[in-house]
This record gives structure tokens, C-alpha cells and sequence, in this order.
């Protein structure tokens, strides 16, 4: 009944379940749609010296030109950070480079951070997105994009698009269990059932989408930056949960109210009508590794095909 | 410079050591004209893989054009200032501005585009292979040179600058002389499209179709044959082949795993190999030599040396890696310059997919008037391989190819 495919990209874990058409059609969309994770996976990766963001990050100040895909989720970027008064920011690829030195533009970082550094860090306003030359610039010479917060998601609807083209009446994605996008309803079932992390709360995605966010980090303590204090997020401070229309801004949403609540006084900014949201309950465990950010899906009669929590140590 | 092997692996340079064969980054720079005014043909995958290149290098995509809605509506989406056509003599009547175009069609289509683009006085840079039948490849072979305008093969290895830096070791003593040559291209696909109705489904998937698809060799082992004509500058005088139906048992009768044999006037044989059912060791060509052999995987390349083979002066800037029992060296042209600018690691692998390279030098051609790295002539003779090649698998034998047939007219 269910075609299954996965990909290792973006540092997690990319699966895709899909239902409601012959094998074939439905291995053959999975395929495409796991082809176009991939291909966000070479453009945005900040491990790879050949990605599109690893060149952004090389250019020292000179404009960067490129495609069109790159453009819409930085024009996204600009308008969440807009948004979210610049609570959700992307200008923090310098800072976690210090602390990963696997990260491209590592040695540029160690050289530039040397350089002075505008006291008035004010995230994307010092990036210069020109939509009609198709270019980025970086304003400042330390700076470096990352898009780790987004991605993953922007990929995932862009997959969940080439899955409805191909006529998939059902269809559940997610990236390492954090970032969900579903199509239509299981068979037998009236929409997509989602457990919350460390709650029995569970939440029904039907043509949606859901991310998860959390201070501690998948694999130990503190992950996410205060792009204004340039701090780290207390590790304790908390996760939220966003559901949406689309991946990408249940991604950036989730993020952006997860970094918001490690703020000793928290930025005043509105979440659009078209979302839900609501705070994770948050692991009372000491153990650094427990997964705070991890959904699982609740199973049935019909359907219980996504990895168990045994399972989910791949 | 340390690397590790972690380091290795994250920069996806595969499972052997060696010296790596990288021109420096710097030497490459592009200098395109902005906003050259060019359109697309066909915007399934290596239509927008050709948009992503051209908005790279700051081309103006004027047009896009595709008779499959779902897939215009994709290219249409990266490409947003573009106007967008489902009818390819529309466009060409339409868009008078534009110089060039992109051919990105199925292969069974090329031929009457090609002649539609020619008429209209375009320059054009036509996916390869060229056709799926001889004939036809003859015919855009003939019409090419009939034009006035650029032809470019999408043959992207003469483009590659791992390439080119390879193939001048190739003419010199670090090699010395041509042994054997081995490739695979191994990916794990069932080859078939992604499509809502059956008629959609049946249009699309014109590779598994017999009358439209030059099978594995045609559609994969064009572009690597290809680097074995290069560097040798021969071209087979027989292939042997054979296939089958391994995994992908779901009715179709072109062979998802194809095994070949192409000899060489004086003996050299190119031993081939391509799947759909595994993708261990991805995509490779080797070339074997008396004093060193390369293995070239498109971003990037290796020279392994023979124990008594003469040290270049190079090796001097090379960094010493160890990978499973083998250590080698990772050469990059221009390591000096890298090395004090701490960006040796940024220069292992090329900076921009294979595609960039070929439709950059394209774009050059077209401004410059110069002539194609990869003309017609080497696209025709290229096609002709890659269906001689599967024939072989169809018919399970041997194949022929004399002078003759490698003759465009």
C-alpha cells in the first residue's frame, strides 16, 4: 500500500512515505522528490566549500549571483526576519563556525573575526538582496549565512510540490522528525497523527505542515543563537511547535518563538493568522542526549510504517 | 595542510586517495556578459539545472518553454522574470531578442528543434546525445554546420577544468602511455518520472520506451565515452555488450544494468559498466597509464603514481592524505597561492557542478564568436558510440564501427 523512500541530506534524515496510486508512479515521485532535498542539500550546505552558500560566505563583500531558488528562500529569509524583528536571522554562519570548525569559510571567519566588528549587529539588514540582479552581497566582511533553520524545510515543500504535481493523494515527509509536510490523509484515516515530544498531545496534520524547535539540541545542550546578544540560547529555555501551510514557515515560525523565549526580555512581534502554535514540554532528563525536538507519529491499524523511537537512532 | 578523514568525506571525494588534480579556483573567474538574453527548451531536471547555472553567471533567462504544465511551472518558478511558452515555435517567433538557446528536451525531440532554433538564427548549446537514431544525428550534425551560429554538444567533460588539467598530465611522462580504461556510472533509480495521469506517465518516460531511448549507454555513456575520445583522441573500432532487466522488473524491456567492452584500433579497451539497481562508486571514469593512472569523478580527480615513476616537481605542494591502506597526495594548481590564503581544503573539489563550466564556455563562444569546445562534429561522433553501444546491449553481440560510419556525411 505504501511506497517508502529516504535520504541522508542535510546532516538528518529525509523520509518520505506516500500512498494512493500505483507502485511505480508512487517510487517514481518519491524519487524526484528526494532528488530535489539533494539538490537544496548541494546548494545550502555549509559543509561543502562547492555549495551556493559556501561561495555567498567566500565572497568577502563582492555581489554573488545566483539561482532562483537561492533567491526565494533569502527574499523568505528577509521577510521572517522582518517579521519576527529580527528575532528569526540567518547572519549567525560566522558564530557557529567557531564553534564547528567543519563549517566552509572556517579559516575566513578565523581571519576576519580578527577584524573589527560593527557593535550595531543588525542580522539581515547587512546582507543586500537584489531581486532584480539576482545577486547577494554581504555587507559586512565577518558575516556568514546559515541557512540550517529553513532549509530543511523550504526543501521539504519544494518536494511536497513535486509529489502533488505528480498526482500523490497521500503523503507524509519529514526531515529527522523535526520538520513535517503531509498530503492529504492516510488510508483508512482522516488526517496525518502527530505525537509531541515528551507529551501525549497529538496533533492532526492534513495538507499541513509542523516543526518542532527546541533549546537543546539534538544530540547535547545548547544549539541556537540570540542573533542580537550573539549568545547562546540557554539549552533549558524551551521548544515551540508551529503549524502551518507550508514547511519552510513552520521551520522558520518554530525558531523564531524557540530563540525568542532564551531572551531575558522577549521582542514584541505577531504570529500570522493562518498558524498555530503552542510551547513543547520540555524533558526533565539530565541526559544530554535525550531528543527534545523529536516527533513520532502516531501509529494504527492502517498505517504504521514511520520509525519507532527504536528505530529513529539511525 | 591536515586533512582528515572526516574532512575527506564531507568534501565527497570518494574512496581512494591520490593526488588530486584541481586547477586553482581563481584562474577560472567568468567573464560573461550581464544579462545576455537566452531561452530554455524543456524544464524538466537538466533544464533547471541549466537555469541554475545561467542565473549563476548572470545571463538573462528571456524565455522558458515546455509542453508538460507541471514542469514549466516549476522552471517558472526559479526563473521568475521569464515568460513562458508551451509551444517551441511560439516562443522562437515571439522572442526575437534572444541568442541563444538551451535545448533540454527529451533526446528523440532534439532534431526538430534544433532545425526550428537554426531557422530562427539562434545560437544553441543541444543536450547530449545529440539523437536517439543516426540518422537524425547526422541530420543536426549537418544543419549545425550549415549555420552560422554556435553549436555546442552538451558534452561537459571538454568544459571541466579537472578535466583539461588531467588530460595535460595525460600527454606528458607523468603518464606515458595508455594501458586500459575503465568507467561506471551506478545509481540506485527506477528511471521512470513522476506523472498525475497514464498519458503523462507514457510521455515522460521516454527512456524506458524502445523506439525513443538509447538505454544506459545512449543517455549515460555518451557524455563518458566522451572522455575517452578526448584524451585519446580514437574513438571505438567495436563494442561488445550485454544487459538485462536486473531490478526493475515492472515491464520494461531497455536493460537497467548494462555491461560493455569498447576496443580501440590498437588493442586499449575501455571495459564500461552501468546500473540502475546500486549506486556503489557512483560515477568514475580510469584511465590507466604505464607510470600513473587517473580516476576522474567530474568535481573532482586523482593521479595515483606507479612506485617507479619519476617525482614531479609539483608533488611538492601536494598534501599527504591516508585513506583506508592507501596514502597519496592532494595536488591543487596553484597550491602556493591556495596554501597562503589558507584555502587549500576550499580547492579540493571544483567550486561549481560540471554544467557551469560547459554553458559558461558556451555563452563565451556565442560573445566571442569563437569556436565550441564541444562542437557538432565531436557531438555526432560521441552519439554514434553511445547508440552503437546500445545496440550491442539489445542485441547482445558485437558492434562494428569503421571510418566510415564516424563520417557525419
Amino acid at each position: 500500500m505504501f511506497e517508502r523512500g529516504a535520504l541522508a541530506a542535510m546532516g538528518t534524515r529525509f523520509e518520505i512515505v506516500a500512498a494512493g496510486a500505483p507502485a511505480s508512479q508512487l517510487r517514481a515521485s518519491i524519487e524526484e522528490a528526494l532528488e530535489e532535498i539533494s539538490l537544496c542539500h548541494q546548494r545550502w550546505s555549509p559543509f561543502s566549500p562547492s555549495s551556493m552558500l559556501s561561495q555567498i560566505n567566500r565572497s568577502q563583500g563582492e555581489a554573488v549571483a545566483v539561482d532562483g531558488l537561492t533567491m526565494e528562500l533569502l527574499s523568505q529569509c528577509q521577510r521572517w526576519h522582518d517579521d519576527t524583528a529580527g528575532v528569526f536571522d540567518p547572519c549567525v554562519g560566522h558564530l557557529l563556525s567557531e564553534r564547528d570548525p567543519r563549517r566552509s569559510g572556517h579559516e575566513d571567519s578565523g581571519i576576519l573575526k580578527n577584524a573589527s566588528r560593527d557593535s550595531t549587529f543588525t542580522g539581515l539588514t547587512n546582507v543586500d538582496i537584489n531581486v532584480a540582479k539576482n545577486s547577494i552581497r554581504l555587507l559586512q566582511p565577518y558575516l556568514q549565512l546559515d541557512l540550517g533553520a529553513v532549509a530543511k524545510g523550504f526543501a521539504m515543500d519544494l518536494a511536497t510540490d513535486i509529489l502533488r504535481d505528480a498526482g500523490v493523494p497521500s503523503a507524509f515527509l519529514h526531515g529527522g522528525n523535526s520538520s513535517i509536510s503531509t498530503i492529504g490523509h492516510p488510508p483508512g484515516a482522516t488526517a496525518w497523527k502527530v505525537q509531541l515530544p515528551q507529551s501525549s498531545e497529538v496533533l492532526e496534520l492534513r495538507d499541513q505542515s509542523l516543526a518542532v524547535s527546541a533549546s537543546k539540541g539534538q544530540y547535547a545542550g545548547e544549539h541556537l543563537l540570540n542573533p542580537i546578544t550573539e549568545e547562546w540560547i540557554d539549552a533549558e529555555s524551551g521548544g515551540y511547535w508551529v503549524r502551518s501551510n507550508s514547511a519552510a514557515e513552520s521551520d522558520a515560525w518554530s525558531t523564531a518563538l524557540t530563540v525568542n523565549s532564551g531572551f531575558s526580555e522577549s521582542i514584541q512581534f505577531s504570529m500570522p493568522d493562518d498558524m498555530d502554535w503552542g510551547p513543547l514540554r520540555m524533558a526533565t532528563s539530565s541526559n544530554a542526549n535525550e531528543k527534545t525536538s523529536k516527533v513520532s507519529v502516531v501509529k494504527s491499524d492502517h498505517w504504521s510504517f514511520l520509525p519507532t523511537e527504536s528505530e529513529d537512532k539511525i | 595542510m591536515e586533512t582528515d578523514r572526516r574532512d575527506f568525506l564531507i568534501q565527497g571525494a570518494g574512496a581512494l586517495a591520490g593526488v588530486a588534480l584541481l586547477p586553482g579556483l581563481d584562474t577560472f573567474a567568468r567573464t560573461i556578459q550581464d544579462d545576455y538574453p537566452v531561452a530554455i527548451i524543456g524544464t524538466g531536471r537538466q533544464g533547471r539545472a541549466v537555469a541554475a547555472e545561467l542565473q549563476k553567471l548572470g545571463a538573462q533567462i528571456v524565455a522558458l518553454c515546455d509542453n508538460d504544465a507541471p514542469r514549466l511551472r516549476s522552471g517558472g518558478r526559479r526563473v521568475k522574470d521569464a515568460k513562458t511558452y508551451d509551444d517551441a515555435d511560439k516562443m522562437l517567433a515571439t522572442e526575437k531578442s534572444v541568442e541563444a538557446v538551451f535545448i533540454c528536451t527529451p533526446t528523440h525531440q532534439h532534431r526538430a528543434l534544433v532545425d526550428a532554433c537554426i531557422a530562427a538564427g539562434k545560437h544553441i548549446y543541444c543536450e547530449a546525445p545529440l539523437a536517439h537514431t543516426v540518422e537524425d544525428a547526422k541530420a543536426i550534425a549537418s544543419a549545425a554546420r550549415g549555420s552560422s551560429k554556435v553549436f555546442q554538444a552538451g558534452l561537459l567533460a571538454r568544459s571541466n577544468p579537472v578535466y583539461s588539467l588531467a588530460r595535460s598530465f595525460y600527454r606528458t611522462e607523468a603518464f606515458l602511455k595508455l594501458v586500459s580504461m575503465r568507467a561506471q556510472n551506478a545509481r540506485k533509480d527506477s528511471w521512470r518520472q513522476a506523472a498525475s495521469t497514464a498519458e503523462r506517465q507514457a510521455r515522460l518516460d521516454w527512456r524506458l520506451h524502445e523506439s525513443t531511448s538509447t538505454g544506459l549507454p545512449g543517455e549515460w555513456g555518451t557524455h563518458q565515452f566522451d572522455v575517452f575520445h578526448w584524451f585519446s583522441g580514437k574513438y571505438p573500432v567495436r563494442i561488445h555488450g550485454n544487459g538485462a532487466v536486473r531490478v526493475w522488473d515492472d515491464g520494461r524491456k531497455v536493460a537497467d544494468t548494462v555491461n560493455l567492452a569498447l576496443e580501440f584500433d590498437q588493442g586499449e579497451c575501455l571495459e564500461y559498466q552501468a546500473t540502475l539497481g546500486n549506486s556503489f562508486g557512483g560515477r568514475y571514469e580510469v584511465l590507466h597509464g604505464v607510470n600513473s593512472a587517473f580516476k576522474l569523478a567530474w568535481s573532482h580527480g586523482w593521479m595515483f603514481k606507479e612506485a617507479d615513476a619519476a617525482t614531479q616537481g609539483w608533488e611538492v605542494y601536494a598534501n599527504r592524505q591516508r585513506f583506508f591502506n592507501d596514502e597519496g597526495i592532494t595536488l591543487i594548481a596553484d597550491a602556493t597561492q591556495l596554501a597562503s590564503q589558507n584555502k587549500l581544503k576550499d580547492g579540493v573539489g571544483l567550486p561549481h557542478d560540471s554544467l557551469y563550466y560547459g554553458v559558461s564556455d558556451f555563452l563565451t563562444s556565442c560573445q566571442e564568436g569563437k569556436a565550441p569546445k564541444t562542437g557538432a562534429s565531436e557531438g555526432f561522433r560521441a552519439t554514434l558510440v553511445g547508440i552503437a553501444a546500445h545496440r550491442a546491449v539489445v542485441e547482445g553481440g558485437t558492434i562494428e564501427i569503421s571510418p566510415d560510419d564516424l563520417k557525419e556525411a
